[in-house]
């Protein structure tokens, strides 16, 4: 899997991922990742994955056994 | 965090309900150990209970993730480290699914997620929690890890994509 799609190949989208997601690219990178994007399904599909992953992290929460026992330690 | 030091309970609830989910893998990602974890998830946050008053009111979340650092680094709930496995950047993203067709699950993927974080070098999970979790800039992440802002995006990078590959395969509960 390595097309080269608007000028950029797959392997340098999926090494520039963690600046597209944390916002670390200039105009004319982002327009050729985004035109790489937008006719590689492959790429697309695995950006929103990894961003999935972070996501996850970010808005993480506790399984519901340790939330319950959280709230028992902290409310007796 | 005003309400919390008047002592409004709905508003400590609060404050935990939103923070408790980063704190819990912040702890898990330190240890490594589910019960350590889960010990470091209750102490923080009775910690911060107990600290409210003394709070100074400017960076909540920088104070609060500091408490849980403290709890989560006790020497009694130290793991031994996992290696850091080196892997060209390619082959790091076909373990993690690039340029597979699979659907994305993302309610399996988040239900597997402190499995997959336990799975991780220590190197991997210290770059998580500072960048992902804890929501550093890179540049602080950089300072405290003594790398170059560079060498910090590409560990960081590569732990995004080791995590990946890990929600991807099978994880068990940590």
């Amino acid at each position: 899997m390595n097309r080269d799609i608007g000028g950029i190949e797959c392997s340098e989208v999926l090494a520039r991922l963690a600046d597209v997601l944390d916002g670390e690219l200039d105009e004319r990178d982002r327009s050729r990742i985004t035109t790489h994007v937008a006719g590689c399904p492959e790429c697309e599909r695995f950006g929103i994955r990894y961003s999935e992953v972070v996501r996850a992290l970010r808005e993480s929460d506790v399984p519901p056994a340790i939330a319950a026992a959280l709230d028992a330690r902290l409310h007796k | 965090m005003d309400r919390v030091v008047r002592g409004e309970d709905a508003a400590f609830r609060t404050l935990v309900h939103r923070y408790r989910g980063r704190v819990y893998h912040l702890a898990l990602a330190i240890t490594g150990d589910a019960a350590g974890a889960e010990d470091a998830l209750q102490e923080t946050f009775l910690a911060v209970h107990r600290s409210a008053a003394s709070f100074g009111g400017s960076a909540f979340r920088a104070w609060l993730f500091t408490i849980a650092r403290h709890e989560a680094t006790r020497p009694r709930r130290r793991q031994v480290p996992i290696p850091v496995e080196e892997e060209t950047l390619e082959a790091l993203g076909e373990a993690a699914g690039w340029g597979a067709s699979e659907e994305l699950d993302a309610r399996a993927l988040r239900a597997k997620l402190a499995g997959a974080l336990t799975q991780l070098s220590g190197e991997d999970r210290e770059v998580l929690v500072l960048r992902d979790l804890e929501e550093r800039s890179a540049h602080e992440t950089a300072s405290m890890l003594g790398l170059t802002i560079q060498a910090t995006k590409s560990r960081l990078h590569r732990a995004r994509l080791r995590l990946a590959a890990k929600l991807r395969g099978g994880v068990h509960e940590p």
